[in-house]
């Protein structure tokens, strides 16, 4: 035997001797003769397989075919009728996790007892071993009861501490974690891993989930033979693939003598519906018999009614080929009415995104008129394929996976912000924050003059302005509007990790209506740029619905109005569907981007936007790096822009940046301006 | 040589196991007797109502019937306590692997060793039981005699014996509920054909040699020589060799038919 082998297994078998009387067992170990007084039962048959220090090695199969008998021989208590084993160093085993445990000695004496037997003489050694089995297996006041007053739970807990603290080289488990509540197993599985680097452990579980998380090697019996031997993830795969198997021999077996099919009576009344059709189709309409995973596809139906029907519901229940009843879909529940055609025909299209996973699938046409069914019959056999291998379940719902969502920037003052790691301009708010900050003085003055008590943030991004707008209106409710659904969570957690919560949050399109659905174009090149209408085809889009800022104010009453509107060229828009309130109303103030670049880009023409804000509006320039006009409300103001200096402000302001890209931020005051 | 040769393997393994056999037969001792409130009184007190009844039938209602002026009580005593051990020991050990399932199942357990452990246990009873004997002797004046030290050999002998008895009958009784019925019938006639309260030398000749088949005759004479006749075991050369050969015959043949029986009990048990 190889110096790291522990255990070699070398060609077992075990014969049942079956015999009619106990005795008659007797009778052929002493005949001389060698008579035979049996017949043979084969529970393992030819098995060899070896296990090195520190392996651990999971024996799977179905009940019956062989496992138990196996570790039973591999610990000596039973003899294998050919072929022998080997073993190196001292064994535990937990066969049958209450059986090391005599019923009439308390839980002291047998843990004394088996430790003994085990060989721990030495009163020091026993007394530690005792006290950590006694902690294991939390009896308590009971550990001087006779075992048997225990209940089932606490003896298992005893055999186990008991098995586990003999300190062995090579460790049996037969099912332990099979008894027990979820606590005792989860304690079980950390006293095994605890104890899996120092030996070599034999484990036979029907948890594949605990086989593959403790073994390295797997053996699979079927019938007593070795049917696979190999590393735990091939064999756990090799012996589902067997049981599947063997499940849908069975399940065809089963269906051949089912008299009465799982989708139930077919019926039609051929009186009152004529000239049925159906068919599964394809996304164009198409009829299909094979559809792949994730396709479009659906039903179309078309008959003929005889009579005027009451309430004609047409139901679609969907079964897989063994009778799992999938789903039921029918017009009632979607309150859907069925009209007539002009040629009298009535006629349905379901449509749907294939969720169903690779399979055949049987689906019933019923068509009922209130409660009466009329029409109940078999559509052809649907067969979903793929090209993909794995498939679990019976459907698989729409899904997207990311990991690492948050990146953490802390770089001003004492604000945090977690933006996405894949999302280039997200990281670049480091150097956005230094002109975020000489704008701080403003703010406070706006404060100071106005107390703002609202503040609507257009355009929300990652919510950083917000966050710096609300160190400011401390007390003010922010309201962050955001067409991109996939920054939602991130406004959120930063929302949370600078501790403010008075705010609302809304996944939508400022725009000048409410409630219309859009496409919303993400730029691959970072969310700081996501508009509307994207630049070309490969931007994704999804469909948003739009609010408007009329809405908004209606449903938030304050007394006066901060707004910050960046919304990457679509601002006439977002002031369009504000522009009641703004015109009749002096409470607000407004601070938005004015981009030419993407004004044009979303359909608008800047100087028609910039003349028509200073037709309604006082508009100012907000002091930053382009034509810097001082630092204070009033001196601001006093630099507002005029009629006349439309043309030269534009193009110094398309200029200032290469490729015509340049953009600067107004102020938007109430031509009738408070004081 | 192939019977030798495994039952000293056999022996070797129960050597091996010296230490657990002292800490399990102590436990088991413990376990019958000191449980109870009575403990160790129990044990003496059913051997010794028995011998106080067969004491006062014979010495109170039929008088005078031992042929020694050796009081009938000490005579009685010395027959009744070997042959206590005796059917003690092998109906206990009978029990000892069936009642020890749970070892039998434990990994690595010399199950061999079960019913030495069961009739060491009784062994421990029977000193109280030999102290008792030695306290009633001196008590009717008896003094020590040279004699006496010869009982630690008829006991030790006597020790074998029930031994390998023992792992016959307890690998037997694995297999079928009949052993047990079968050893107490025996034990019955065992306890009438064993001279324990009549005395051999009245027996007709005839019927002196059959009777001698029973081992046990050996043992009664021998702890009744060490006592009252004060007679040296070698001088008994008639029958210590048939003894100590049917000893060591069954010795063996226990050890051998255990051995052979052992692989099964798993699948029976």
């Amino acid at each position: 035997m190889n110096k790291s082998t522990v255990v070699k297994v070398q060609n077992i078998s075990k014969v049942y001797k079956l015999y009619d009387k106990p005795f008659d067992r007797v009778k052929e170990a002493l005949n001389p003769f060698k008579k035979s007084y049996h017949k043979d039962f084969h529970a393992l048959d030819n098995v060899s397989f070896e296990i090195k220090r520190g392996e651990a090695l999971g024996i799977i199969g179905r009940n019956g075919n062989g496992k138990s008998t196996l570790l039973k021989i591999i610990a000596g208590v039973l003899t294998p009728t050919k072929g022998h084993v080997n073993t190196r160093g001292k064994i535990s085993a937990i066969l049958e996790l209450t059986s090391s445990l005599k019923p009439e000695l308390t839980g002291l004496e047998n843990i004394e007892l088996n430790l003994k037997i085990s060989g721990f003489t030495k009163p020091d050694e026993l007394k530690q071993k005792i006290k950590e089995i006694e902690e294991f297996a939390e009896i308590g006041e009971f550990i001087h009861q006779p075992v048997k007053t225990y209940s089932s739970g606490m003896k298992s807990r005893l055999g186990f501490g008991i098995a586990t603290s003999s300190e062995p080289d090579i460790l049996i488990l037969d099912e332990v974690l099979a008894v027990g509540d979820f606590n005792f197993q989860q304690k079980c599985l950390a006293k095994i891993n605890g104890m899996r680097d120092n030996i070599s452990m034999i484990f036979v579980s029907h948890s594949m989930n605990s086989v593959r998380l403790f073994c390295d090697n797997v053996l699979v019996l079927e019938k007593g033979k070795k049917a696979f031997y190999g590393k735990a993830d091939d064999g756990i795969k090799y012996y589902l693939e067997q049981e599947e198997k063997k499940k849908q021999e069975l399940k065809k077996k089963e269906i051949k003598k089912e008299i009465k099919p799982f989708y139930g009576d077919l019926f039609h009344n051929k009186e009152k519906v004529t000239e049925v059709e159906y068919k599964w189709i394809d996304k164009n309409y198409q009829e299909i018999s094979k559809a792949q995973t994730t396709d479009k596809l659906g039903i179309y139906i078309k008959f003929k009614l005889s009579y005027n029907p009451i309430e004609l519901v047409v139901g679609l229940p969907i079964w897989d080929i063994h009778g799992n009843y999938i789903t039921g879909i029918s017009t009632e529940m979607d309150n859907f009415k069925i009209t007539k055609n002009e040629n009298d025909y009535y006629e349905i299209y379901f449509l749907f995104d294939n969720l169903l996973n690779p399979g055949e699938y049987v689906n019933i046409i019923s068509i009922v008129d209130k409660t009466e069914v009329l029409y109940r019959n078999k559509n052809n056999i649907l067969e979903v394929y793929s090209l993909k291998s794995r498939y679990f379940g019976y459907i698989t719902i729409p899904h997207i996976w990311r990991s690492n969502l948050y990146k953490k920037i802390i770089n001003f003052k004492n604000y945090q912000l977690f933006v996405d790691v894949n999302d280039k301009s997200g990281l670049s708010y480091d150097s956005k924050s230094s002109y975020e900050e000489i704008n701080n003085k403003l703010y406070k003055e706006i404060k100071d003059k106005y107390n703002p008590d609202i503040i609507i943030d257009v355009g929300a991004n990652y919510g950083f302005i917000s966050i710096v707008l609300s160190t400011i209106f401390k007390a003010s409710k922010i309201i962050m509007i955001e067409a991109s659904s996939k920054l939602i969570e991130y406004i959120h957690c930063n929302m949370k990790a600078n501790n403010i919560t008075n705010y609302e949050l809304i996944n939508a399109i400022c725009a000048e209506i409410d409630n219309e659905e859009r496409d919303f174009s993400f730029n691959p090149n970072g969310s700081q740029d996501n508009r509307v209408i994207g630049e070309n085809n490969n931007w994704d889009t999804s469909k948003v619905a739009t609010v408007s800022l009329e809405d908004i104010i209606k449903r938030n009453k304050g007394n006066f109005y901060f707004l910050k509107i960046d919304t990457q060229g679509y601002e006439p828009n977002v002031f369009l569907g504000a522009e009641e309130f703004l015109l009749n109303n002096n409470n607000w103030i407004i601070k938005t981007e004015f981009a030419p670049y993407w004004l044009k880009s979303q359909g608008f023409e800047p100087k028609d936007f910039l003349k028509s804000l200073l037709d309604k509006y006082i508009v100012c320039e907000s002091p930053n790096r382009i034509t810097y006009k001082g630092n204070s409300l009033t001196s601001i103001i006093n630099n507002k822009l005029k009629v006349d200096e439309i043309d030269d402000f534009l193009n110094y302001i398309v200029n200032y940046n290469r490729d015509e890209r340049g953009w600067c931020d107004l102020y938007i005051f109430p031509k009738k301006i408070r004081n | 040589m192939l019977v030798l040769k495994t039952f000293f393997r056999f022996l070797k393994d129960i050597y091996k196991s010296r230490e657990l056999l002292l800490t399990l037969s102590k436990n088991d001792f413990k376990e019958q007797f000191l449980g109870s409130y009575l403990g160790v009184f129990w044990a003496v007190l059913r051997p010794t109502l028995f011998m106080l009844i067969v004491w006062f039938i014979f010495s109170v209602g039929f008088k005078g019937h031992t042929d020694s002026d050796t009081p009938f009580v000490l005579y009685l005593m010395c027959g009744y306590i070997p042959w206590f051990f005796f059917s003690d020991a092998i109906s206990g050990g009978m029990n000892s692997i069936v009642g020890n399932k749970f070892l039998v199942k434990k990994v690595n357990f010399r199950v061999s060793i079960l019913p030495i452990v069961k009739v060491l246990s009784v062994l421990y009873l029977h000193f109280i039981l030999i102290g008792i004997l030695i306290i009633a002797f001196l008590l009717y004046g008896y003094t020590p005699s040279i004699y006496w030290l010869q009982l630690p050999f008829y006991t030790f002998m006597m020790f074998l014996l029930v031994l390998g008895i023992t792992w016959i009958v307890a690998s037997l009784r694995v297999f079928t509920k009949d052993i047990s019925q079968i050893i107490g019938v025996i034990l019955q006639l065992g306890f009438w054909v064993t001279p324990i309260f009549w005395s051999i030398e009245r027996v007709p000749e005839k019927y002196l040699t059959f009777l001698k088949l029973n081992p046990m005759v050996f043992i009664v004479d021998g702890y009744r020589n060490s006592f009252i006749n004060h007679i040296w075991f070698w001088e008994n050369t008639k029958y210590l060799p048939y003894f100590v050969i049917t000893t060591i015959i069954v010795l063996v043949l226990g050890a051998v038919i255990f051995r052979k029986l052992r692989p099964h009990f798993g699948d029976v048990l």
